[in-house]
């Protein structure tokens, strides 16, 4: 039996990661993928858990038989999963709007709401079940909770490696959910079959439904139904469009459509290729815009978005000899291939083009040549993994890979007819950007594309629309748009003067790898777009700073210390409350520290699943290492503040460490040290995390002696902490305070949670 | 500090550590110098707003109903407004029982383009027009290139302030010879668009509007007394095209029915969006309707749809759609059919209904080649519609 709730209780994390980045991944194929849409995806996921830990798992204590609740749960948990896959391919349908609309803030915070609820809540209950369960077989309450946690913990990293390398690359999200349920339910026979020696009636039921539930999902696994399931929804979300095609990445999701002749590759939902016709507009001036600028482009670098356009446009110029072509991820070249047209086919195999299958800005570090031209594919920084494209520290990069006139290009957002306020940021923060590094920019407004090109010579500046036109005719160019009445229409004077104009009173900040301005920008641009309602609230954050928020704990903890004698439930809170503090710090850690490392290394994906790994190992050694000292603490009170005193240390370090360094990064010894220094960090983040929770359960069953609702109160309240990091933390305060700002939040807010920690304690005793 | 006595000392050094450590950190980064950051001015950006009564213009068309609410009868919405409130275009508000305008005078766009981008193709080619564009629309598309305008609310935009005496001295001294109300809805800006066409008719300047033509008869008649050409929106010939627009079909074919009537040079556009309104059925009931009520020669642009505002998980009109499109409309007999948003497409250009010949050769909104001769067609003289001169 102990056996089988040790398994069972692995699978629940195991399960729970699974459950996770799943449903994150199929939102976000329904959704718009920025920073915002996965902070509001992960947190709806924590504070559903939180609830479910909570106010779910509280009933544990009426209950007669847990166990059959625990395995009730299960059921729920396994058969909610693929309805909530289904019911997010299918929700465009359901809510009334049309496959192709995009979903504004409010539909997307409701509809993942209702979505995760039934799997988040279940799931989130089974961790208080557990605790219970397993305090009843083994007779201790205080370590209890610890076990389970270390145990959910241990599952969830399994889950994640299994995920990543097992499961992504070979099944779809409807066979990988059905699994789960399979070996949930499973488990729950597993449960049950000690207790049919008994007379009761219900655990036979029970097992018997579970049993029904287990042929139906094995029948749906092993047969063509889970393919049936999986290409009806497909149908709905693609609705009205041919789907020749879907696949997944590690990185995300790819899907062909056909309409007549016309082949659309989505990533993750969005278009990104059309073949045989681009648009030609874009392509056109985006390339040959800045290829004419230049005397005579020999080498040129594309940064994601080359193929289906791009590539054969570059390739019209004579000059040019080589192309590298930087994409992340392989699996969209490889689809492309797969539905070949003549136009991408000549751009992937023409010899002069040299694919590399790496993060951009990995290789712009990396690569010793010098380039004539580098173009920057990628139009918006609206996530931080973008972004890291968009900052001083990738345009000082940048600029050491180019030529005497090289020319490095990027794009923007634009509009030719008025410059919205959230537009007018956008691009005033690039554009001091890219204007603190280069000494000369020349700027194209566009329509929807605004046009960058900087250099460090001084002819990008004087250049105009006759030598254009004059080198167009040298060059031969075969194109559709260009001719050089357009060109002069495009460079005329009036389009730069009114938006220069229009640029007037934007931000005066900018953009870099360890204040990420950029993504705050681009994500008040995509807010003004579907809730023009919340305008204003984007506006303040604009302008939250430290001393504001530093006010505002103040403020708090005074008030709590004044009214501390006379509401006694309060003293109560304060231990809830300091898991909460910790809850958000470790989110805040994590963000920080895989953030930071994407932008010092650049994307690795696998380097990104061991720091997260190396966190919950952390959490797993930390919470393990606690529980077994729990016995022989004598003052527990003491010992949680010095852990509470060590995140606070850990905060303050923790940026210094990667602004002391960063300057010597050159050279290659700290290069490859600092990345064992970051694996260590995670580790030590998790470790502070984890040792901190077994003690906080003793500490309040001091108090309280009610075990689910000691575990459920604490779990749900670490979850709610991370709830806050998850929709704030990538959203306003990493780019708006910046790494060293983000850091000091969590200071300040720890401290103040340790003030009315050690306040309370002294009323105590 | 007396909290603190109950602990050991090591926790007193933690504690002081981390704050100096917090201390040393913020100053370091220039923590201070953030906190001195003023709140920004606030005034000298703030848009200028219309909303005290002597800067409105009362509106036009509307009725007075029982209890200070009114009735606007300038589109098919006809909002019923009680005191205070807006219509549903956001553009007009009522104030005791009055209904004003609240972008009279009030531009938030005005530059220069070609008249091909409006598009006009069938007046003076290759000349200059003075666009205007304000705030607010009566229609919601999903697809909407100009949300920035469309979509805002009078008050929330930069504005001009140019009355309609400017708007025609400013074309005058730029040397253009036609102005355009397009970019957001004219109908919302309907008395503004009305004294610029009366004005604008005194001195000689021409006047076009780009409309999604939901307009009522009353004010449509009114205005087109001084109207020279008007583009139209035909967003599709479905209710569930419409939809897409959070509108109705049969406001806009009965506007264009009397821009026949009052014969007045107008062209239309069709955006042709996959899913939404490429259904071939669809088109030709649609070139059929247009050749049975408006004639052979009223110039039709299919032009190609890219993913914009909130329809970002569309793929932009395959070519084939848009050549589908051209072969339907020119079968059923309409003459004048061109392919935009597709620059270097052969049939971006004009071509001769009788001879075949090349008319205009056009790239985008550039006139490479003009081939019409007084009106007529340069190589066989058959006369073609529109206003060339």
């Amino acid at each position: 039996m102990k056996k089988n709730l040790f398994f069972a209780l692995v699978v629940m994390g195991f399960s729970g990661i699974i459950a996770q980045i799943l449903l994150l991944r199929e939102l976000l194929i329904t959704f718009y993928g920025n920073e915002l849409t996965i902070g509001i995806i992960l947190a709806n996921w924590l504070v559903l858990e939180a609830f479910g830990c909570f106010f779910l798992g509280k009933m544990v204590e009426r209950l007669k038989r847990p166990l059959q609740g625990f395995v009730i749960l299960q059921i729920v948990f396994s058969l909610s999963l693929p309805l909530a896959i289904y019911l997010t391919r299918i929700l465009k349908e359901v809510i009334g709007v049309a496959a192709g609309e995009g979903l504004g803030l409010i539909p997307m915070l409701y509809s993942s709401f209702l979505i995760l609820l039934p799997v988040s809540i279940s799931h989130g209950a089974l961790f208080t079940f557990g605790c219970k369960i397993y305090s009843l077989y083994f007779k201790q309450d205080a370590t209890s909770i610890g076990r389970v946690y270390i145990y959910e913990t241990l599952g969830t990293i399994a889950g994640g490696i299994a995920f990543n390398y097992l499961l992504i690359p070979y099944f779809h999200s409807f066979q990988i959910a059905l699994g789960v349920a399979l070996i949930n339910l499973i488990i729950g026979v597993f449960l049950l079959t000690p207790f049919w020696r008994n007379i009761q009636l219900s655990p036979k039921i029970l097992t018997i439904v579970s049993f029904i539930f287990l042929l139906l999902t094995g029948f749906l696994t092993f047969s063509q139904g889970a393919d049936k399931i999986h290409w009806l929804s497909i149908r709905s979300q693609w609705k009205n469009q041919d789907v020749l095609h879907y696949q997944n990445s590690i990185y995300g999701n790819v899907v062909v459509t056909k309409r007549g002749e016309q082949y659309t590759f989505f990533s993750d939902g969005i278009p990104v290729v059309t073949t045989p016709t681009p648009d030609i507009t874009f392509v056109e001036e985006f390339v040959h815009l800045p290829l004419l600028a230049h005397p005579g482009p020999e080498k040129v670098l594309i940064l994601s978005g080359g193929a289906g356009g791009v590539i054969g446009e570059v390739l019209k110029h004579p000059s040019v000899e080589r192309i590298d072509y930087v994409e992340l991820d392989p699996l969209i070249l490889k689809i492309v291939k797969i539905f070949p047209t003549p136009l991408t086919e000549s751009e992937l195999n023409n010899p002069k083009v040299n694919i590399e299958y790496i993060d951009g800005r990995i290789f712009i570090k990396k690569s010793p040549d010098k380039y004539d031209l580098v173009l920057l594919g990628l139009s918006n920084p609206s996530d931080l993994q973008v972004n890291r494209l968009f900052t001083q520290e990738f345009f000082f990069l940048a600029k050491e890979r180019l030529k005497g006139e090289g020319i490095l290009v990027i794009s923007l957002p634009g509009s030719l007819t008025y410059l919205s306020e959230e537009l007018k940021n956008l691009n005033a923060c690039i554009i001091k950007t890219l204007k603190s590094v280069f000494p000369y920019l020349q700027i194209i407004p566009g329509d929807s594309t605004n046009l960058f090109l900087a250099s460090t010579s001084k002819e990008i500046s004087l250049i105009n629309h006759l030598q254009f036109s004059q080198r167009l005719k040298e060059r031969k160019l075969e194109v559709n748009l260009l001719t050089s009445d357009h060109i002069e229409y495009k460079l005329h004077s009036r389009w730069l003067n009114w938006f220069l104009k229009s640029l007037e009173g934007g931000t005066e900040r900018i953009n870099q790898d360890f204040r990420p301005l950029g993504v705050f920008f681009s994500l008040t641009y995509w807010n003004a777009l579907f809730s023009p309602q919340m305008k204003g609230l984007f506006r303040w954050f604009e302008r939250v700073n430290l001393l504001f928020l530093f006010i505002l704990f103040f403020i708090i903890t005074l008030v709590f210390l004044l009214i501390r004698e006379k509401v006694k439930r309060l003293f109560k809170m304060s231990i809830p409350l300091c898991i909460t503090t910790t809850g958000f710090a470790g989110m805040i850690f994590d963000l920080a520290l895989i953030f930071t490392f994407q932008a010092l290394y650049g994307y690795v994906f696998h380097w990104i699943g061991l720091l997260v790994t190396a966190f919950m190992v952390g959490i797993a050694v930390g919470a393990i290492a606690m529980n077994s000292l729990l016995s022989r603490i004598k003052e527990d009170l003491a010992f949680f503040i010095k852990i509470e005193l060590a995140i606070v240390l850990f905060s303050g370090i923790l940026p210094v460490i990667f602004l002391l360094f960063n300057p010597y990064l050159d050279r290659p010894i700290l290069f490859f040290l600092l990345q064992i220094v970051f694996l260590v960090l995670s580790c030590l983040s998790g470790l502070l995390i984890g040792a901190q929770f077994p003690l906080a359960n003793k500490i309040y069953l001091g108090s309280s002696p009610n075990l689910s609702r000691t575990a459920g109160l604490l779990y749900s309240a670490d979850l709610l902490g991370g709830w806050v990091s998850g929709i704030f933390g990538g959203v306003v305060l990493l780019p708006v305070l910046g790494l060293l700002g983000s850091c000091m939040v969590v200071v300040m807010l720890k401290l103040s949670s340790l003030i009315i920690v050690a306040a309370s304690a002294r009323r105590r005793i | 500090m007396s909290i603190l006595k109950k602990f050991s000392k090591t926790s007193i050094l933690f504690l002081l550590g981390a704050v100096l450590v917090l201390i040393v950190v913020w100053i370091w980064q220039g923590g201070f110098r953030d906190l001195e950051v003023q709140p920004q001015e606030e005034e000298q950006n703030e848009p200028t707003t219309s909303e005290t009564p002597q800067d409105m213009k009362e509106a036009m068309f509307y009725q007075e109903l029982f209890g200070n609410w009114v009735q606007c009868q300038l589109c098919f919405r006809k909002c019923t407004i009680a005191e205070g409130g807006h219509g549903v275009c956001r553009a007009r508000t009522n104030r005791k029982g009055t209904l004003y305008s609240l972008v009279y005078s009030m531009p938030s766009a005005i530059h220069i383009d070609p008249i091909e981008k409006e598009p006009q193709l069938h007046k003076l080619p290759g000349t200059d027009i003075l666009c205007i564009g304000t705030v607010g629309c009566n229609f919601q598309c999903q697809h909407c290139h100009n949300w920035h305008l469309s979509q805002a609310s009078p008050g929330e935009l930069r504005t001009y302030y140019l009355p309609p005496e400017k708007v025609v001295e400013l074309a005058i001294k730029e040397n253009i010879p036609t102005i355009s109300y397009t970019y957001n809805e004219p109908t919302v800006c309907y008395e503004y668009l009305y004294e610029v066409a009366v004005l604008a008719k005194e001195k000689g300047i021409g006047i076009i509007w780009h409309s999604n033509g939901a307009m009522n008869p009353e004010p449509l008649r009114e205005l087109l007394k001084y109207t020279d050409g008007v583009t139209i929106d035909l967003k599709g010939f479905t209710e569930k095209a419409y939809k897409n627009s959070s509108a109705e079909l049969d406001p806009v074919l009965r506007t264009l029915k009397i821009i026949k009537e009052e014969e007045i040079w107008l062209e239309i556009v069709n955006l042709v969006i996959p899913t939404i309104n490429d259904e071939e059925e669809d088109i030709r009931r649609m070139c059929e309707w247009i050749k049975k009520n408006l004639g052979y020669d009223i110039p039709l642009h299919f032009s190609r749809f890219s993913p914009a505002y909130k329809l970002t998980n569309l793929p932009p009109t395959p070519i084939e759609t848009l050549e589908k499109a051209y072969d339907i409309a020119k079968k059923v007999g309409l003459q004048y059919v061109t392919i935009g948003n597709v620059p270097g497409h052969k049939y971006n250009s004009t071509f001769c209904p009788e001879c075949g010949m090349r008319l205009i050769y056009r790239i985008h909104f550039q006139v490479l080649e003009n081939n019409i001769l007084d009106g007529k067609c340069k190589f066989c003289g058959y006369e073609i519609s529109g206003m060339w001169k």
